[in-house]
C-alpha cells in the first residue's frame, strides 16, 4: 500500500497546484484557451514519442487516434448530458460524466491503436508510416460521411466541460506514465526494439507484442487528448484531424529529440506558442491585423523550414534521446545524471 | 530419431534457401558442462546453424530441442525463454543504452517470481499440459497487471526493479565491466563490447550459451583471457557452451568436442585431436593441394 501511495505522489502534488492555478486564472480567458491548446499538444507529443521515440516505429497518423477519441467522447458526452447523477451537485455530476465519456473515447482510440499496431508487426519504416497515414485519412473520411458524427460540418453541441484543471491533470498523467514506462522493464524492452530489433528478440523480448502495446498506450492518450479537445471546442470538425495535424505532432517529437519526453514537452509548448507569438508580433507591426491573419498560412512553411534546419544542424533533435537535465547547461543545474 | 539427452539437441536439421542448401543434416548435442566448438571455413554454414538453433530461421527439415522442448515453429524470443541465449558475430548491442541498461533489458519483467499466479513457470506448465487458453490468459493478465504495477509504482514493482538492478550489476561484475555500467554501449572499446554481449546473454538465465566468434578481432592475449573467462562462466553458471570460432588453435585448446562444417555439410565430429587428424578437415582448411604437398 505505501508503494501505491508513493506512486500517486505526483498527483497529490499536481491536484492542488492545478486547482490553485485554475482559480487564479479564472479572469484570464486568453491564458486558459492558450493553455488548453498547449496542454492537448503536449499530451499528443508525449504519447506519440512512446511510438516514434521509444519504440522507433514511425507513425504519422496520430491525429486519427485523436479524432476517434474526440468523436466518440463527444457523442457519448452529448448523450450523457441529458442525464445527471442523482445525489450529486450538478457541477460534480457533469465532471464525472465528462470523465466517463473521455474514458470511453480513449478506450475506443486504444482499440484502433491495437488494430493499427498489428500491421506494424510486419512493416518497417516508410511502409509502416504509409499505413498509419492511411489510417488517419480513413478515419477522417469515415467521420466526414457519417450522419452520427455530423458529416463535414462536424459534431456540434458537445458540452464545454474542459477546464484548465482537467486538461493539465491529463498532461501530468501522460508525462508520469511515459516517464514510468521509460524506467521499467517495459520501457527498456521498447528501447531495445528501437536499438536493434533482432537482438531484442534474441534476448527474449516479444517484439511483436511490445510494438502493439506501444501503439495501444499511445493511442489511448491521443484519444484522451481528443476528448479534451472536443470538450473545449464544443464543435468537432473533420478539418481538425487532417494530415497536417499529424505532421504537427511529428514535428514536435522530432524537434524535441526522438525518445526524449522532456524534449517532446518543450517542443510542443514552443511550437504551439510560436504562431501565437508571431500573431501578436505582426499585430504590433501592422496594427490593422492583415499581417496577423497571415500567420495561419505561413505556419506550415515555418514548420517545414524548422524541420530542415533541425535536420541540418541537430539531426538528433533538441535533446537527442536524453532528458532536459542531461543536456548541456541544465546538467549542472540539476546535478549529476541520475 | 535419437532421443534428446542434452540441454540442446539438434536432430538432422537442414536449411535450404531456394536451391541453396546452407546446412544439411546437421546434428548436435550439448549437455550441461559441455564446452563445444563449431568450426569451419568462411561460408561453411556456422552462423546459419546458430540461426536455425535460435529460431531466426525455421529449418526446412529436422528439429531443434531445447531442455526437452521441441523448438520448431517457435519464435526467437520463445527459444530464448526455453533456455538458449546467443551473442552475435557482428556485435548487436543496444548502442544508445548504457551498459547497465543493456543487461537490464535481458532481465525480463515477465520473469515473475515462481510462486506468482502468472509466473512463466505456471504458463509453461499449462502449455505443456495442453491448457493453451489458460496459459494465454495467465500470460496476458500477468502482463496487463505488470503494466499497472509500472504505472502505479507499487512496492512489488520497486522490489522487482531493485532485484533486476542488482542482478545486472552482478553480471557486469562477472564480466569485469562494473566500471562501465553508466557508459553508453557504443562508447565501449571493442573487447568490452563483446564481453557486454555475453553479460546480456547471461541475463536471460540461459541453460545453453551460443557464442558466435566471441574472440573475433582480439589479439592473442585477449583471446586467451576470454577463453579462461568463458570456461569459468560455464562452470559457475552450470551452462553448456557452444562456440563458433575461426581460430583453430584456440578452439583446439579449450573445447572437448568439435563439429566441423564445410559447405553446410558436417565433415567431422570429435575431440580436437581426432578432428585435427581428419583429412577432410585438413582439406577444407588448407585446400586440396596441401595433400599433394604432404604426400
Amino acid at each position: 500500500m505505501p508503494g501505491i501511495l508513493r506512486g500517486l505522489l505526483p498527483f497529490a502534488v499536481a491536484v492542488p497546484v492545478l486547482l490553485a492555478v485554475q482559480l487564479l486564472t479564472a479572469d484570464a480567458p486568453f491564458f486558459v484557451i492558450l493553455s488548453l491548446t498547449v496542454g492537448v499538444n503536449v499530451v499528443l507529443a508525449v504519447s506519440l514519442n512512446i511510438i516514434n521515440g521509444m519504440t522507433g516505429q514511425f507513425s504519422i497518423g496520430h491525429a486519427g487516434f485523436m479524432a476517434v477519441g474526440a468523436y466518440i467522447a463527444g457523442v457519448v458526452s452529448k448523450v450523457l448530458s441529458e442525464y445527471g447523477i442523482a445525489f450529486l451537485p450538478e457541477g460534480v455530476s457533469d465532471q464525472l460524466l465528462y470523465a466517463i465519456s473521455l474514458l470511453v473515447g480513449a478506450v475506443a482510440a486504444a482499440a484502433f491503436g491495437f488494430l493499427v499496431g498489428l500491421p506494424s508487426l510486419r512493416l518497417k519504416g516508410d511502409y509502416l508510416a504509409i499505413v498509419t497515414l492511411g489510417f488517419g485519412e480513413i478515419i477522417r473520411v469515415v467521420v466526414q460521411n457519417t450522419e452520427l458524427f455530423g458529416k463535414a460540418l462536424g459534431l456540434s453541441g458537445v458540452p464545454q466541460r474542459t477546464t484548465f484543471f482537467s486538461c493539465w491533470l491529463l498532461v501530468v498523467l501522460v508525462v508520469v506514465v511515459a516517464w514510468r514506462i521509460r524506467r521499467s522493464t517495459h520501457g527498456r524492452a521498447l528501447l531495445a526494439i528501437r536499438e536493434d530489433e533482432i537482438a531484442a528478440e534474441a534476448m527474449g523480448v516479444n517484439t511483436t507484442a511490445y510494438k502493439v502495446r506501444a501503439f495501444v498506450v499511445a493511442s489511448f492518450f491521443a484519444g484522451l487528448a481528443g476528448g479534451v479537445f472536443a470538450h473545449y471546442q464544443s464543435i468537432v470538425a473533420p478539418s481538425s484531424f487532417t494530415f497536417v495535424k499529424s505532421m504537427e505532432v511529428v514535428v514536435m517529437v522530432v524537434a524535441g529529440g526522438l525518445g526524449s519526453t522532456t524534449g517532446a514537452i518543450v517542443a510542443a509548448v514552443f511550437l504551439t506558442l510560436l504562431p501565437e507569438a508571431l500573431r501578436s508580433l505582426f499585430l504590433q507591426l501592422s496594427g490593422d491585423g492583415t499581417m496577423a491573419q497571415m500567420v495561419e498560412q505561413i505556419r506550415m512553411p515555418i514548420y517545414g523550414l524548422l524541420l530542415v534546419v533541425i535536420m541540418l544542424v541537430r539531426p538528433q533533435g533538441l535533446f537527442g534521446t536524453r532528458e532536459l537535465w542531461e543536456v548541456g547547461p541544465f546538467k549542472r543545474l540539476f546535478g549529476e545524471k541520475r | 530419431m535419437s532421443e534428446p539427452t542434452g540441454l540442446l539437441h539438434v536432430d538432422r536439421a537442414t536449411m535450404q534457401f531456394g536451391g541453396l542448401t546452407a546446412l544439411s543434416d546437421f546434428s548436435l548435442d550439448v549437455k550441461k558442462g559441455d564446452l563445444q566448438g563449431l568450426i569451419g571455413p568462411n561460408g561453411a554454414g556456422k552462423t546459419t546453424a546458430f540461426n536455425v538453433m535460435t529460431g531466426v530461421y525455421a529449418p526446412t527439415s529436422g528439429r531443434v530441442v531445447v531442455a526437452g522442448e521441441v523448438m520448431n515453429g517457435r519464435l526467437p524470443h520463445q527459444v530464448n525463454r526455453a533456455g538458449l541465449a546467443r551473442t552475435f558475430q557482428n556485435i548487436r548491442l543496444f548502442k544508445e543504452l548504457t551498459a547497465l541498461d543493456n543487461v537490464k533489458v535481458a532481465c525480463l519483467a515477465d520473469d515473475r517470481p515462481p510462486q506468482s499466479l502468472f509466473s512463466r513457470h505456471r504458463v509453461d506448465a499449462d502449455r505443456r499440459e495442453g491448457r493453451f487458453l489458460l496459459a494465454h490468459t495467465r500470460d496476458a493478465w500477468g502482463n496487463y497487471l505488470d503494466w499497472w504495477r509500472t504505472f502505479l509504482q507499487t512496492s512489488g514493482f520497486r522490489s522487482d526493479e531493485a532485484r533486476i538492478e542488482a542482478r545486472a550489476h552482478h553480471l557486469l561484475g562477472v564480466l569485469g565491466l562494473s566500471h562501465r555500467a553508466d557508459e553508453l554501449a557504443r562508447n565501449l572499446p571493442y573487447g568490452e563490447q563483446r564481453r557486454l554481449e555475453i553479460a546480456r546473454a547471461l541475463a536471460t538465465s540461459p541453460k545453453v550459451l551460443l557464442l558466435d566468434e566471441p574472440a573475433a578481432g582480439m589479439n592473442t592475449r585477449e583471446k586467451a583471457e576470454l577463453m579462461g573467462l568463458i570456461t569459468s562462466i560455464k562452470n559457475d553458471f552450470g551452462l553448456g557452451v557452444l562456440l563458433i570460432e575461426h581460430d583453430m588453435k584456440l578452439v583446439m585448446g579449450i573445447c572437448e568436442k568439435i563439429t566441423v562444417l564445410d559447405h553446410g555439410e558436417t565433415i567431422a565430429v570429435g575431440t580436437p585431436a581426432e578432428v585435427k587428424a581428419n583429412p577432410k578437415v585438413i582439406e577444407a582448411y588448407l585446400g586440396v593441394e596441401s595433400k599433394e604437398l604432404q604426400a
